[in-house]
């Protein structure tokens, strides 16, 4: 038999429909609501900073933290405020991790994540270590593009979507259990649980 | 209460609500623009919350307006 070529192609990855016997929703499935719109990060000038009350301050690359941390996939639906779901395998980093590298000082009880367009949201600490809370680089498969947020989501799994923050660029360990990110600030709820209203009591 | 009053404020009342029905529905699914529009005034958490008490209302109005239209309909 003739080889016709030696060469090994790449191909592209391609989205999954269908994962374990579950239907995904599609990457395009999602609204654009975000408050800047799609941001455009590069890969190649990313840097995600680590700190505040921490001993270890860091800057990562995007390809440090995809090739140094272990990765986890999951399928979690988001439930946007709006009325609308997105059910899609994650595949990211936890956040754990992350944050054992940087190793917390006691009095940290506080993580926010800040985004390239400003936004902001916060969580306990502790929701975040428990609950194997991922950093996202893949949906369904496929490296996050842009206008899904490249190049991290946090995935609050059974959080409402709006702590769901996209382009993530640094995560800031604090002892301010009162800080309130972007919509948090504006009247929506800063535990955002799904199984409760995400309007401020 | 005089019944043409009352009908005049079912039917404006409804307008209202309506009106204000959109433009709060606008302000969840394009709150950026409406944001800028109102100059910041009229938020999407607020947006969210109006438009969800004009629920009821506006179903309360619209079938006091059906109502009171087709029994108008009906006298003729």
């Amino acid at each position: 038999m003739t080889n016709f070529s030696e060469e090994i192609f790449e191909l592209d990855t391609v989205e999954l429909s269908e994962y374990q016997g579950e239907q995904l929703s599609s990457i395009y499935d999602f609204r654009e609501n975000s408050i800047r719109g799609p941001q455009y990060v590069s890969r190649e000038k990313y840097r995600l900073r680590v700190t505040g009350l921490v001993n270890n301050t860091y800057n990562l690359t995007y390809d440090e933290i995809i090739n140094s941390f272990h990765s986890s996939k999951k399928i979690i639906t988001l439930f946007c405020v709006e009325g609308w779901e997105v059910k899609i395998l994650w595949e990211g980093v936890m956040v754990r991790d992350l944050i054992e590298l940087a190793e917390p000082l006691p009095e940290a009880t506080t993580i926010i994540f800040y985004a390239y367009d400003g936004y902001s949201t916060s969580f306990p600490l502790e929701c975040i270590t428990d609950n194997n809370i991922i950093m996202a680089y893949k949906m369904n498969n496929v490296t996050i593009p842009p206008e899904r947020g490249f190049p991290f989501q946090l995935v609050a799994e059974s959080k409402w979507g709006y702590k769901w923050i996209k382009w993530i660029t640094s995560i800031e360990l604090s002892d301010n259990t009162d800080y309130k990110g972007y919509w948090e600030s504006r009247g929506y709820s800063n535990n955002a649980d799904l199984d409760k209203g995400f309007f401020e009591e | 209460m005089d019944k043409k009053l009352v009908r005049k404020i079912i039917h404006w009342g409804l307008l209202v609500i309506i009106i204000i029905f959109i433009i709060t529905g606008l302000g969840i699914a394009r709150y950026r623009i409406i944001e800028s529009i109102t100059l910041g005034l009229l938020i999407k958490p607020i947006s969210f919350q109006v438009h969800t008490y004009l629920i009821f209302p506006l179903i309360i109005f619209l079938y006091l307006h059906i109502l009171l239209t087709w029994k108008k309909k009906k006298k003729r």
